[in-house]
């Protein structure tokens, strides 16, 4: 008897001590919500009126809701909110910023059927996934659709249709620091390869590092893959990306070998230690001029440019092999803006929308707000910038946009999940636990099972 | 306490259990049973909307799983030697705490300090400390082979730096503990020891460490079940990686579940790790139940 309740206790206990990550899950828990997901429309309306029904009797304004994932941007969003608020009284425009995991925030409002008037997601798979079961309304006859650029429109499209609007345009390449350069005797700047090779050789010269190492943090890793697969398959990008969502092809393809030499030469170039150095801390060392080079998106620049005011910041195009012609910018659609169907104003959704996708020149409006500023994406609709034009980075990236020399982000064309999958191996090769050969094969391994 | 008024007293004793456990029920065995063990039978994915009954499936691809497998020699691993760090290192403290030590009180609270400190806190402080401190200690004592380790380069070296980290916050909570059993034995038998002759180490095997039995139950029963549920340190400090090779499973759970949206699967693992810290917990409080002295 005493022994049984011993093991009914112990049982209890253990329960206890791991019932705290089961709890991880308890979305679960409204799993009757969930099986009827598919069908949103209806048990939303009592839900949405009842959220704040005091606010919009006391000033009989209308709420609308937007939500985003955490940016470092908080402060131009206030001022893009406040914009709207003034400009009119019948709306009241709240931003939302997600403080937490946003997918985790996401997740959770789809399983309740509770998602804000408007929010944000990633382009491309996901938000075709949302597009796919019925959570998004078409935006195809909007105004904004005939202003986007045509580049922009395949991540926000599902089945011929606009769904979001693409806010930004994330853009990657070799950011590099001008003085440094300078310094270093680089008057040439390098367009292919063995210029870069030559290049940092004499940056070590002149006790520079070239690179700044950031491959503590799995994403840099990632990033800097995608960009340079993307280099390396050049035209066949496009074809290639479809057959692996089919599950028909593999990573090992011509041209791979350009990716892994590069990365190579990355490590090389690195300085020591570099697997323990994370994002930051390359942002750091670049602002201060230790390294002259960091691989990664326009963002980086925003922590840089705040560390050290003065760094002269320009940009290179991936030199990926001996042809000039063959460097080109990695862009991605960073931000899709997109609307509930189900919300209780929809029509007042719009219309935020609308002030959010205006482009009328010489008013301050939100692309100007959120993105004319070292650091901030490219606009998907012709916006004159003010601040950001002057700077070299930004004369190039936006050269090459026009130009249509870019390439696509492969981690987020491919199935939802790949981008987890890629950022875990790939770090692999960067801390030299696995060879080339090991790394493609994992990627095929993994990426195409999510193709079944 | 007498048996007898214990035996009186029982239903009083039990009612005093009632508020906890129904809050307990609410927050943990509800979505335990209801949420997380239902949802492991389905393929489900939470933004895909869908939800396919698919009975045993999820458990069947477990066994294949490569990453999940990884993960959970890693988190035994961890475990292991947490554990026993963390339990030897917490007993030594407290034995020597236990003795007459300058300034008790000061030197008890600075070794059950890093233990107020919140996880994410104490992963940054000792990142700092490899990545910044270390090397440069290093290369100013002139150890230049030690200033270049490459502390989060790879997975060994990485998980040194977790178990580090593990081990300073979490040995303190167990240092009380020890301390408090310590000094709940009677000054009677340890005084009736030393004169039959057992002192110094004899003293500890044969007298301390017996009769300290309940709280080295009590210890182990909780540092194992914090080991086997570890997930803010590594994932402060490594991010599962390099490479994915640091991931424990609560990591792997959580990547699983709001990473790539696989609720079911998560659920699944979720399943599995209750067993398995179940069996661990269940052998080891039989184990050492079994040991304990009456008096």
């Amino acid at each position: 008897m005493h022994k049984q309740i011993k093991m009914i206790t112990a049982f209890f206990l253990t329960a206890a001590m791991t019932a705290g990550l089961a709890g991880c899950s308890s979305p679960s828990s409204d799993s009757t919500q969930t099986t009827q997901a598919g069908q949103p429309a209806q048990t939303n309306q009592a839900d949405q009126t009842s959220q704040a029904p005091e606010e919009s009797k006391s000033t009989d304004k209308v709420d609308i809701t937007l939500a985003v994932w955490t940016s470092s941007s908080a402060a131009a969003l206030e001022e893009a909110q406040n914009t709207f608020n003034n400009s009119q009284d019948k709306i009241n425009f709240k931003v939302e910023i997600q403080a937490d995991d946003y997918a985790q925030y996401l997740g959770a409002k789809t399983v309740a059927n509770d998602l804000p008037d408007l929010f944000y997601l990633n382009p491309y798979s996901e938000l075709k996934q949302y597009a796919k079961n019925g959570y998004l309304l078409d935006l195809s006859d909007q105004p904004f659709a005939s202003k986007i650029y045509d580049s922009t429109k395949e991540g926000v499209s599902y089945d011929g249709k606009i769904y979001g609007y693409p806010s930004t345009v994330e853009y990657w390449g070799l950011f590099y620091n001008i003085d440094v350069f300078e310094q270093a005797g680089i008057t040439e700047l390098p367009t292919t390869f063995s210029q870069l090779e030559d290049a940092c050789e004499k940056l070590k010269a002149s006790g520079i590092t070239p690179f700044a190492a950031t491959y503590k943090d799995s994403w840099t890793c990632e990033q800097v893959f995608c960009a340079l697969y993307a280099a390396a398959m050049q035209d066949r990008l496009p074809g290639w990306i479809d057959d692996m969502n089919a599950g028909n092809s593999t990573f090992t393809q011509e041209g791979v070998d350009k990716v892994f030499r590069f990365i190579d030469l990355m490590k090389e170039n690195s300085g020591t230690n570099y697997m323990d150095s994370d994002a930051s801390a390359g942002y750091n060392s670049f602002a201060n001029g230790d390294a002259a080079m960091i691989f990664l998106g326009q963002f980086a620049l925003r922590s840089a440019r705040k560390v050290n005011q003065d760094i002269q910041l320009g940009m290179l195009p991936i030199p990926i092999s001996d042809n000039p012609e063959e460097s080109k910018i990695m862009c991605n659609t960073g931000v899709g803006i997109v609307v509930n169907p189900n919300g209780k104003h929809v029509q007042e959704a719009l219309e935020v929308l609308e002030y959010i996708t205006d482009n009328t020149d010489g008013v301050r409006n939100w692309t100007i707000i959120m993105l004319d500023d070292v650091g901030g994406a490219m606009p998907s609709i012709p916006v004159k910038m003010q601040n950001v034009v002057n700077e070299p980075f930004y004369q190039t990236a936006s050269q090459y946009i026009a130009d249509g020399k870019t390439m696509g982000k492969i981690s987020n064309q491919l199935n939802s999940g790949a981008m987890e999958i890629i950022k875990g191996v790939v770090q692999g090769y960067f801390a030299d636990m696995s060879s080339q050969e090991e790394i493609l094969n994992q990627l095929d391994e993994q990426i195409l099972k999510l193709a079944e | 306490m007498s048996s007898a008024f214990y035996k009186k007293n029982t239903r009083f004793y039990l009612a005093l259990l009632i508020p906890a456990f129904c809050l307990y029920c609410l927050a943990l065995i509800g979505p335990l049973f209801f949420g997380t063990v239902p949802s492991s039978f389905y393929d489900w994915n939470i933004i895909k909307a869908k939800r396919n009954f698919t009975g045993f499936e999820n458990f069947a691809e477990l066994i294949h799983d490569k990453q999940f497998l990884t993960s959970l020699f890693f988190t035994l691993k961890l475990g292991v030697v947490t554990v026993t760090l963390n339990n030897i290192i917490a007993f030594a403290i407290s034995y020597f705490l236990n003795e007459n030590v300058f300034a008790k009180g000061f030197t008890r609270s600075m070794f059950f300090m890093p233990n107020t400190i919140g996880g994410i806190m104490v992963a940054f402080i000792w990142c700092f400390l490899f990545t910044n401190v270390l090397p440069k200690i290093f290369s100013a004592a002139g150890l230049e082979s030690m200033a270049s380790i490459s502390w989060f380069g790879s997975g060994s070296m990485a998980f040194i730096t977790i178990v580090a980290a593990a081990v300073w916050t979490g040995s303190g909570f167990l240092m009380v503990l020890y301390l408090a059993g310590l000094q709940n034995i009677s000054a009677d038998i340890l005084e009736a020891g030393e004169i039959d002759g057992c002192t110094g180490f004899k003293k500890v095997i044969l007298l301390q460490l017996p009769l300290l039995m309940p709280t080295i139950t009590i210890n182990l029963f909780v540092s194992i079940a914090g080991a086997f549920k570890s997930f803010d340190i590594p994932y402060a400090m490594t991010g599962g990686g390099p490479a994915g090779v640091t991931n424990t499973i609560a990591l792997n759970i959580y990547k699983d579940a709001f990473s790539t949206y696989n609720m079911g699967y998560a659920c699944a693992k979720s399943v599995v790790l209750f067993f398995i810290v179940m069996a661990i917990t269940c052998i080891q409080l039989r184990f050492t139940r079994k040991k304990e002295v009456q008096l």
